[in-house]
């Protein structure tokens, strides 16, 4: 889940990506990437194996790294952006319960456990999902409790994995999507493949009582006792009136309760199903081989129906919109600027806004608020809460006592204004976009995400090929393109902005 | 789009040049199984050689991507600063990048690495510091003495330590607001009392520290002896051997080493410690004094941290705390080793209705495994795991040679890594058992408690329960300010 951040230092970087930028960029260091890049790609595109099995699931391989292991991605097009009131947070209480094992895996006696569970929903659709059991109900419930705890194995699905040698076990939700992933030595491949389809195509819904209570202890922590989660949950919330972004991914508290496991079995039927799901692996790989321990396991998922979506259009925004929280917290604000997402032509230059105005020590956010007034303690931008739906820039700020909220925002509004009047110089753009491409450099050495990105890449755009598309775009963004789409898109009338105040 | 899609995209453009460099062509392994592959995996060893002021270098070359990146590790921190202000040392390792270098004003600095594209960064924290730069491969000639000018020739401008000045204020000033924070904070004070290890900076601390203390403290700390420099990426030996003379080479040696780390005097009282804040959730952070790094018994700590609480759901900890009980989203657990004691420690978070269960039963898992060894099942679990993802510290040629530096620096015996796994095939479940009984002792539990008034009065009533096992303890509020008022 994205949560803004304000980052009093920002990791800087190269884009050795950056060809276009390098070529004009002189006034320090003339570099030579130029004619790699054309050539790189063509090469780099050959080099990744692309596959549809034929059930519709599709794999993406990549090759690299120095040692005998790789980071493995099941990634399913699911998540925040495709609940509706009443069940906000089944997709990420569906990602926890994909760790709770299969048929197999996590029982030592499931037609037994079968029994058992099947009586624990009678139960709880009888109940309120569980939350109005009756003295006699909850005797039984507590009874059945008791004899699953017998046939249960806790964890056993985890503990397999770590078994194997896994690092990194994990899984995470966000708008759009449902990752699972984890690195692990080569000699587990066909281990991987088997444990992921298994919970795919056999996951069994134990525990779950259990872990509903785990997710809301998450969300006590994640939002109702950090003032940033509560922040950026309001902002949402305020920012949004009809589009699904406006719920938190991990749910309002009142839906996580009402979740049943019947209700998430209905869930995974619609969403995980062969065509909304890629398969993908970075490092150690060997694509003739691995693919047939892919296309035995993976291609036993049954075809299911396509996904079909229904998501409310938020439409255009009306005016600025405010929103505050009186905490007993210290000032924080965020400002939100209504934006179309990828691929509108005006999302790349609209990040290469963003990082020329606070994405560095010498961005004019940062010189102005933090450095030369000091209104700010940090100041950091974003883009989401996800990539499917016109989305919003971010700038999150912490206010530096004794200052308030108002004055930070007028000073932010002052230079916003000049940006939109002047736009950027053209050493300030050359600089932005070469920054933007070394910032991420450091994920290209991580296997795993580039993994997720392959996957995510495939099932947002129907290609991994479309981030390629992106990055043309923006290394063509020009001075003009920069000061069109600030005038256009950062301006009040586009704008949530939501603060914290302190009310003691 | 920009986080999720420049990952990928930057990969196409490196790929090209580097798939010759990479592991086996699939054509070369095709007779090998996939078991074989890992099984017979040499991890590469950096080259090393050492200055004549006594800096060793470790150097490895990485051809992934046109970048090289360094890092000078340098002994000394905290521990051998001055008692006042507390956190001195800390800005003076943010501010040797922070507040200018060489001949480049603060300002000029942030210009020209932004121009570059480049990272410089430097820090000190409680035994170690130093400075660290990451520059394309083609700009190395320029971003390399900048590096150097960081790590030797700081300016320490005023007005940027005024900046840091009003940051650091801020923050502190918003400790009180995660309950982590002010958990960690209290558990450190209360373990290690006043002394380098358990001191916590304060707004008067802050507001005291002076440049001219800042320029004295890079006098004192900086300096070749012990000092350690990683250089890895797409460069050759001959021009980091060029590089490092040109702007390490007339560095001065002193010829003398910094004292042993202080000794841990401080003798923590037992006992519940509650510190009354309004979060929803309960933070939790217990135990006791620990161990120094490679006490004889470390292959068995570390199979007892396995076992235990290091190990995410496969812990004891997870099992029952979160997966059976739902009582917490995360439970860790274990012996963290430090320099001179380090610490033994259970965190969780709960929310407020249920933090007597949750601290009860931690403490009953470790119980547990003090009154009975692990099954040999699931000894064998662990060690498997230990060992198949011991691959993992070697998958990464700048994570090999920073692994190498570090070992070196914190004096672990040379074949550490080729005796690890026999060392930790050879622990007995009785081994692990008794490192649960010898290293831990639940009675000297220090108990640090953040959360509200229903917290508060759940753990009141559980300990006026005889025979609830939290009950022999005492319970005390603390007040936290920026940090706690010392009982």
């Amino acid at each position: 889940m994205k949560k803004i951040g304000i980052r009093v230092s920002i990791q800087r970087g190269v884009g050795l990506a950056l060809s276009v930028a390098f070529a004009t960029l002189t006034m320090v260091a003339p570099t030579s990437y130029a004619d790699d890049s054309s050539s790189s790609l063509a090469s780099m595109v050959s080099k990744v194996h692309y596959e549809t099995l034929p059930n519709g699931v599709r794999v993406i391989l990549y090759n690299r790294g120095i040692a005998p292991v790789f980071s493995g991605a099941v990634v399913v097009r699911v998540g925040g952006s495709d609940e509706t009131v009443g069940e906000t947070g089944i997709s990420h209480l569906f990602e926890h319960m994909a760790f709770k094992g299969t048929r197999t895996i996590g029982t030592n006696d499931f037609g037994r456990e079968q029994r058992l569970l099947a009586r624990l929903e009678e139960l709880a659709l009888e109940s309120n999902a569980g939350q109005n059991l009756s003295p006699e109900q909850r005797e039984e419930w507590d009874e059945i409790h008791k004899d699953l705890k017998e046939i249960w194995v806790s964890d056993d699905f985890s503990r397999r994995y770590e078994k194997q040698g896994a690092v990194g076990q994990n899984a995470t939700t966000d708008k759009e999507f449902t990752k699972y992933f984890v690195d692990l030595p080569r000699s587990a491949f066909e281990f991987w493949c088997e444990m992921e389809s298994d919970r795919l195509l056999r996951p069994v819904m134990r525990q779950f009582y259990q872990e509903r209570d785990v997710v809301l202890e998450e969300r006590r922590m994640r939002s109702d006792d950090d003032p940033g989660g509560r922040l950026y949950e309001l902002l949402l919330g305020v920012a949004y009136q009809r589009h699904p972004y406006r719920a938190p991914v991990i749910g309002y508290e009142k839906d996580i309760r009402s979740l049943t496991a019947t209700k998430l079995e209905e869930f995974r039927k619609k969403y995980y199903v062969p065509s909304n799901i890629v398969v993908s692996v970075v490092g150690r790989v060997d694509p003739k081989e691995d693919m047939k321990v892919i296309a035995k396991y993976f291609g036993a998922l049954p075809k299911g129906p396509e996904v079909v979506r229904d998501v409310p259009v938020e439409g255009e925004p009306e005016g600025e919109r405010r929103a505050t929280i009186r905490m007993a917290a210290s000032p924080q604000v965020i400002v939100a600027y209504a934006k179309p997402n990828y691929p509108s032509p005006d999302d790349p230059p609209l990040s290469v806004a963003a990082e020329i105005l606070s994405g560095s020590k010498i961005s004019p956010l940062y010189v102005e608020l933090v450095k030369r007034r000091q209104l700010a303690a940090g100041i950091g931008n974003e883009e989401g809460p996800g990539n499917a739906y016109p989305n919003l820039l971010m700038f999150g700020a912490t206010v530096k006592a004794p200052h308030t909220t108002d004055q930070l925002l007028r000073a932010f509004d002052s230079v916003m204004d000049r940006f939109r009047r002047t736009g950027p110089t053209q050493e300030q753009l050359e600089i932005a976009k070469r920054s933007i491409g070394m910032s991420f450099l450091g994920h290209l050495q991580s296997s795993q995400s580039l993994a997720l990105d392959f996957a995510s890449s495939e099932l947002m755009y129907g290609s991994w090929k479309a981030s390629v598309e992106w990055y043309d775009k923006m290394s063509q963004v020009t001075v003009e393109d920069v000061k069109r789409v600030t005038q256009k898109y950062l301006v009040p009338d586009r704008r949530t902005i939501a603060t914290i105040e302190r009310n003691q | 789009m920009r986080t999720r899609i420049f990952t990928t995209f930057l990969s196409l453009f490196v790929a090209g040049s580097i798939g010759c460099s990479l592991g086996p062509v699939s054509s070369e392994r095709g007779a090998l199984s996939r078991a074989d592959e890992v099984s017979q995996f040499k991890p590469i060893q950096p080259e090393e050689w050492r200055l004549e002021n006594g800096l060793r270098v470790v150097y490895l070359r990485d051809d992934e991507l046109p970048l090289v990146k360094g890092r000078l590790f340098i002994r000394g921190g905290s521990l051998w600063g001055p008692d006042s202000p507390v956190g001195a040392v800390s800005a003076m390792g943010d501010q040797m990048r922070q507040g200018g270098a060489g001949n480049r004003s603060a300002d000029t600095l942030d210009q020209q690495l932004e121009q570059l594209a480049a990272t410089v960064s430097s820090s000190f924290s409680t035994e170690f510091g130093g400075v660290s730069f990451s520059s394309l491969a083609s700009d190395l000639d320029q971003v390399f003495p900048i590096f150097a000018d960081v790590a030797l020739r700081p300016r320490f401008e005023g007005d940027r330590l005024a900046l840091w000045k009003g940051q650091s204020l801020e923050s502190i000033r918003r400790r009180k607001e995660d309950p982590s924070t002010v958990a960690s904070i209290a558990f450190t004070q209360l373990l290690y009392g006043d002394s380098p290890y358990g001191r916590v900076s304060v707004d008067r601390d802050i507001q005291s520290i002076s440049r001219d203390l800042l320029v004295s403290l890079h006098q004192k700390f900086v300096k070749p002896d012990g000092g350690l420099l990683v250089v890895t990426g797409r460069v050759d030996r001959a021009v980091v051997e060029r590089l490092v003379e040109d702007s390490f080479g007339s560095w001065k040696a002193r010829g003398e080493l910094l004292p042993p780390a202080p000794a841990v005097n401080n003798e923590p009282k037992p006992g519940i410690y509650f510190i009354e804040l309004p979060f929803s959730q309960a933070s939790v952070q217990m135990g006791h004094l620990g161990v120094p790094r490679l006490t004889p018994d470390y292959p068995a700590i570390d199979m007892f941290n396995e076992v235990f609480g290091t190990s995410g759901f496969g812990s004891r900890l997870m099992q029952k705390v979160r997966t059976d009980l739902g009582l917490t989203y995360g439970v860790y657990g274990g012996i963290a080793p430090a320099v001179v004691k380090g610490v033994n420690y259970v965190f969780l978070q709960t929310k407020a209705e249920s933090v007597a269960p949750a601290i009860e039963e931690s403490i009953g898992v470790l119980s547990k495994l003090q009154s009975a060894p692990p099954t040999e099942e699931e000894m064998e679990e662990k060690r498997t795991a230990i060992q198949n993802s011991f691959v993992f510290n070697f998958d990464a040629i700048d994570d090999i040679a920073v692994r190498n530096a570090r070992l070196k620096l914190l004096e672990y015996p040379a074949d550490y890594d080729q005796t690890y796994l026999t060392k930790v095939g050879g622990v007995t479940p009785t081994a692990v058992q008794e490192v649960a009984q010898k290293r831990w002792d639940p009675n000297k539990f220090v108990i640090v408690v953040v959360g509200n008034e229903t917290a508060y009065q759940r753990l009141e009533s559980a300990m006026g329960d005889k025979n609830n096992p939290l009950s022999p303890l005492t319970l005390r509020k603390l007040r936290f300010e920026s940090a706690i008022v010392m009982p």
